[in-house]
């Protein structure tokens, strides 16, 4: 088969335009490793220099919507809006579910036991 | 605030992809892939797309019930995908087929290629691909963009075929027979693409699949043909002089017996084994090793010629016939130098055979004239004389030892007091 497919590599939704597809990969290399970056730069060249590559390439991607982000669950989890209850009440005032910390591991109670509970 | 928001819908989709990921991959390489994290992570909109289509209830019905997973997969092609899960299934399929080609499970991998073959169709059918350009909004003049989309599967057709020549390269020792037929059959499929209203997408795919009959077939000619040239048949030995044609064999039987390199084949081992003859060396093993590779080639070289399909192959087909022949007497001799003759009516040296076949038997019976025989028989026997005779006659009519016989025949009529003019009218 083919090489990777740019798209795929980068996980990157193919629908970005030229302009979009160059800032997300900036994003993306300024969070590499320094030995990533070669290979990241070497895919937005395939993606951006020439317009009949990128078609082609978005063509025979996966389809990656938003909602099909290939980040880490943790991250992830991260990008979930914290409840309104904490928005909205002061600290003398913290629900159980204000202090829940959202971790990427095997949910367990232990996780889920309010923090200042814990000297008692 | 939103209860549900892309966030919560992109980690449900992480964790489904998680769980549904690895058993689509069951399903559809009945257990050989398994899917890893790399793939569970950029197939995440996949089960997503699938739970969208009218068909996702027989796979989760399959995934749950472990049922015969072809059976599942074909029902839910025939109850139909969401456009963007065929887009997942297109490309995926096609690269599982590949991993699984790798791994030796040739059936599974023909089977996913089937599959892809369907999914690319109704992409091409549905106008999907044609609208995703659209999204794209690329800077192309409108002909390029409708090239890029008709042409999408040919780096992979390409892929394929470089692979198979790449095999064909290989020594006898090292073909790898399977492989080849794996990739001979994997082009099969392709043959059969046909999306609606994608006439061009289909071309280019036809065009792919011909340019690698014509490479395949013209790499075992012309590795035949040098491996030929460098023989010196006076002075090779069995091994040497068998080794091209044993492999150009195999190799054609792998490639599903197409049949310009059948024709090409047969004409190389007919060249070589009348330079034997002529160089006094056709009583080497060589020489009936490679008639019996003939006679396993003649039988695909006779229908390709029934079929129309080779032109002109006629004599070499009945020189081959002849050859085989030569090397018996009675039935199986008339068997093989019959069959000379029904493909090359006029040809000289199966006729010439023939007739002396006839002659042969014509001797036989006048022998058994000279024995006892009761005299009940000599009617009989002396008709058989006379019928062998005349297909003697009919068979070859220069045949040099016709009139002696003829003139034995006149002799035992007239010795038995019949008349010999009596036989012609029956």
């Amino acid at each position: 088969m083919r090489n990777e497919n740019p798209f795929d590599d980068l996980e990157i939704d193919p629908r970005l335009n030229g302009r979009e597809l160059t800032k997300r990969i900036r994003k993306i290399i300024e969070k590499a490793p320094v030995q990533a970056r070669a290979d990241i730069q070497a895919n937005w060249e395939k993606l951006t220099l020439r317009e009949d590559e990128r078609v082609h390439y978005a063509l025979t991607a996966h389809p990656r919507p938003e909602s099909a982000s290939a980040s880490a669950i943790r991250i992830l989890r991260s990008n979930i809006p914290l409840p309104t209850s904490r928005l909205q009440t002061d600290a003398a005032t913290l629900t159980r579910a204000d202090v829940i910390v959202w971790e990427e591991t095997t949910v367990s109670i232990q996780h889920l036991l309010p923090k200042y509970d814990q000297g008692k | 605030m939103k209860w549900w928001s892309p966030a919560h819908q992109a980690v449900l989709n992480a964790l489904d992809a998680q769980d549904v990921v690895p058993e689509l991959f069951n399903l559809l390489t009945s257990g050989v892939i398994q899917a890893n994290e790399r793939d569970t992570r950029r197939l995440r909109d996949w089960p997503e797309a699938l739970r969208d289509s009218p068909s996702w209830t027989i796979l989760a019905d399959a995934i749950q019930c472990k049922s015969d997973p072809q059976m599942a997969w074909n029902h839910a092609q025939r109850e139909g995908f969401s456009d963007r899960a065929a887009h997942h299934n297109a490309l995926l399929l096609l690269e599982l087929s590949d991993r699984l080609a790798q791994g030796r499970s040739f059936a599974g991998s023909l089977r996913c290629v089937v599959w892809a073959r369907d999914a690319w169709s109704q992409l091409y059918s549905s106008g999907y691909l044609d609208s995703l350009v659209h999204d794209l909004d690329a800077q192309l003049p409108p002909e390029s963009t409708v090239e890029i989309v008709a042409a999408l599967l040919c780096p992979t057709l390409e892929d394929r075929r470089q692979a198979v020549l790449n095999e064909l390269q290989k020594s006898e020792a090292d073909l790898d027979s399977e492989a080849v037929s794996h990739g001979h059959k994997w082009f099969d499929v392709w043959r059969g693409f046909a999306p609606d209203g994608a006439q061009l997408a289909a071309d280019r795919v036809h065009t792919s699949v011909a340019t690698f009959d014509m490479k395949t077939n013209g790499l075992v000619a012309q590795r035949m043909a040098q491996a030929i040239t460098d023989i010196d048949l006076t002075t090779a030995n069995d091994e040497i002089i068998e080794a091209p044609f044993r492999l150009a064999w195999r190799q054609i039987q792998a490639l599903g017996l197409p049949a310009p390199a059948i024709c090409e084949l047969i004409g190389h081992l007919i060249s070589t084994l009348w330079t034997l003859r002529r160089v006094g060396r056709d009583s080497i093993p060589a020489f009936a090793d490679l008639v019996d590779i003939g006679i396993l080639v003649a039988p695909h070289l006779a229908k390709t010629i029934e079929s129309g399909e080779s032109i002109g192959q006629n004599s070499r087909l009945a020189d081959l016939y002849v050859f085989r022949a030569e090397r018996d007497r009675g039935d199986v001799r008339r068997e093989f130098l019959g069959l000379a003759l029904k493909y090359c009516p006029g040809h000289r040296n199966a006729s010439m055979l023939m007739s002396y076949q006839h002659l042969y038997d014509a001797q036989a019976a006048l022998a058994l004239l000279a024995t006892t025989i009761r005299p009940a028989s000599v009617k009989t026997t002396l008709q058989k004389v006379h019928d062998s005779l005349k297909a003697t006659e009919a068979a070859f009519p220069l045949n040099e030892d016709l009139a002696e016989h003829w003139e034995r025949f006149q002799k035992a009529c007239l010795k038995n007091k019949i008349v010999p003019g009596a036989f012609d009218e029956k």
